[in-house]
């Protein structure tokens, strides 16, 4: 399979998920209309690199801006990630939110508190 | 909110009319804008954001945006006609989001988790992702129509960051 390259736009970050592993992610802004459409394919990308026996990854996620519609697909998405591990996946997720934005660094860690998948949060 | 006539207010940006796909990103940028610059705070964007796509998903793509500042306070408010039973929906989710303002991580932590009704066009949290960055009460207002809509009133106050 191909490595998931998705270009950035005004609503949709960049997304980077490598067919080989290692380290992935998704940044910019996220407040797409339909934030589902959008993150379809980022799941089914996910599913087709376990099929093919993909295991690790680190997905670094950078966002300056997120609406509430993407907040429900990216819990999806670290539910799946969580789920992966469970059946001897290695996935990790590494929020990374602007020292200067309070909002990001509790949006994050109100995703880490709901999940067992390795979630780290830093600053930057 | 300090509405004496000594209180500097000026409007920062409004839209008033159709909301085509086009244009709600252009005023998305503007008012992001706004925001990267230290102008308004980075959450009165986040609501203009909610607002903006209720009109877009919910609102038949018509109706007024304004962001203004007011003294310390930063206001978003928009308006847009509805059938009057949303209408009524929203002002039932909206008294529930200000009822429960000290609860609502968890409460968007619970619907968040929710599998997505059939057809959902959002995920049901936009009213209290609202809440949460208001610095009072959200105001919500329905004025009946003769044509079985409603006028839909919204208003979001947030607390300027140089103050907080």
């Amino acid at each position: 399979m191909t490595d998931l390259q998705l270009q950035a736009t005004n609503t949709t970050p960049k997304v980077t998920l490598p067919s080989k592993g290692g380290d992935g992610s998704i940044e910019g802004n996220c407040y797409p209309e339909n934030a589902f459409a959008f993150f379809e394919p980022v799941l089914s990308w996910l599913r087709n690199f376990r099929k093919d026996g993909g295991a690790r990854m680190t997905i670094s996620v950078k966002l300056d801006y997120f609406n509430t519609s993407s907040s429900k697909c990216l819990l999806d998405l670290f539910q799946y990630l969580q789920d992966a591990n469970a059946e001897g996946a290695q996935f990790r997720v590494r929020w990374l939110y602007c020292q200067d934005d309070p909002d990001m660094r509790e949006n994050g860690e109100e995703f880490a508190e709901g999940l067992t998948l390795p979630f780290e949060i830093k600053a930057y | 909110m300090d509405a004496s006539p000594h209180s500097l207010s000026t409007i920062l940006f409004t839209h008033d009319g159709e909301i085509s796909p086009a244009r709600g990103e252009e005023m998305l940028g503007i008012v992001q804008g706004l925001a990267d610059k230290g102008d308004i705070p980075r959450a009165a964007f986040r609501v203009f954001v909610e607002l903006e796509q209720n009109i877009r998903l919910h609102g038949g793509a018509k109706g007024n945006l304004t962001l203004s500042r007011h003294g310390e306070f930063v206001v978003v408010q928009s308006r847009n006609a509805a059938p009057e039973s949303a209408a009524q929906a929203v002002l039932k989710t909206v008294e529930d989001a200000n009822h429960h303002a000290e609860d609502l991580a968890a409460i968007m932590r619970a619907i968040r988790a929710r599998p997505l009704a059939e057809g959902a066009q959002g995920a049901g949290l936009g009213l209290y992702e609202i809440r949460r960055h208001s610095c009072r009460d959200v105001e919500a207002v329905m004025i009946p129509a003769n044509d079985g809509n409603s006028e839909l009133v919204i208003t979001v106050t947030l607390k300027h960051k140089s103050t907080l």
